[in-house]
């Protein structure tokens, strides 16, 4: 009886032990969804749909872009993409955004890093720059927490405003 | 003793569950040491610490400045940041960490952001923004593995050329 005791306890403890560690994440499918989210990012900002961009932020996400304060909210975000956008368009850019060069995913947390290039009507490349996104998974639905990105080249000096006097 | 036997069993298998849920748990702790290490960074960067600010970084972490191509790993960061800090220095500027920062956590992946602002010599407010950092714990200890900020200021208009 005590031999059975003991290995009933011995039993117990494992089968809790065993329950607790956490069981390695597979985050094949994970990653492969965010990997995904900064191509369709780009595709839906040429597309001029900033309806779809805002979709892809949690309501209490925060955009921080350059030379701008953040936006905070689905609206806000929306706002702000809506008018960068026009701007883009109105310029004859495109934003080209490969898949994120980094992805790690940590339970319902995951972070993804890369770099963009801006073209011009002619193909050019007018800007280059990196973006960090932070991610949360509810409901099986990865979307933006935090989107953060710089441009690599420093600010072009302004045109003047008028030719200067001969 | 039937009644013994049971106990013990539940009280190991309770006992068990308790170890591995502090274990998988992140604490007001972790959160402390990412919000204090962003704080480290802006007194070590404007005591000119290079030192101080890449031991902040794992060996393969990236840093994603504006204005140029991003920084791979901590011997390229030490550098960056002993430049970078001697220009602040030579501009009479300093870094600080504002309050309003956020901070989320899951096993060991991490990210921190919130505001920052440089002040002149006077402590006027020159120019502000937000960074971004992801973080992993290793051994024990957290560890930035890619940051990334920006300001809020439009690039400032070139001079008016003189005629």
């Amino acid at each position: 009886m005590n031999i059975l005791k003991s290995a009933a306890v011995i039993a117990v403890a494992l089968i809790a032990l065993a329950g607790c560690k956490p069981a390695a994440q597979d985050t094949t499918a994970d990653e492969a969804a965010i990997r995904l989210s900064a191509p369709a990012w780009a595709a839906s900002y040429n597309a001029g749909d900033a309806d779809a961009l805002a979709a892809m932020y949690w309501e209490d996400a925060t955009l921080q872009p350059p030379g701008a304060p953040a936006a905070t909210g689905n609206a806000a975000i929306r706002e702000f993409l809506a008018s960068d956008i026009t701007a883009a368009k109105a310029a004859g850019l495109t934003m080209n955004i490969p898949e994120a060069g980094a992805v790690d995913v940590s339970g319902d947390l995951a972070y993804e890093a890369g770099t963009y290039t801006v073209t011009d009507a002619s193909g050019a490349t007018v800007d280059a720059g990196k973006y960090i996104g932070v991610f949360l998974k509810k409901d099986g639905k990865w979307l933006y927490i935090r989107d953060t990105w710089n441009s690599d080249n420093a600010p072009a000096a302004a045109a003047p405003a008028s030719e200067p006097a001969a | 003793m039937k009644i013994l036997r049971t106990a013990a069993i539940a009280a190991v298998g309770l006992l068990a569950l308790a170890a591995c849920q502090q274990a998988a748990k992140n604490t007001a702790a972790d959160e402390s040491e990412i919000r204090d290490g962003s704080r480290a960074w802006a007194t070590a960067y404007n005591a000119g610490d290079a030192d101080g600010v890449a031991n902040l970084y794992s060996d393969d972490a990236v840093v994603m400045p504006p204005g140029m191509q991003a920084v791979i790993g901590r011997d390229a960061i030490r550098e960056y940041i002993v430049t970078d800090s001697a220009a602040a220095k030579a501009a009479g500027v300093m870094m600080t960490i504002e309050h309003g920062d956020s901070v989320g956590m899951s096993g060991d992946l991490a990210w921190h952001s919130g505001p920052y602002s440089v002040s002149d010599a006077s402590g006027a407010k020159v120019d502000g923004g937000n960074y971004m950092e992801a973080l992993q714990k290793k051994e024990g200890k957290w560890y930035i593995v890619r940051d990334i900020w920006n300001s809020d200021q439009a690039p400032a208009p070139a001079a008016m050329p003189e005629s």
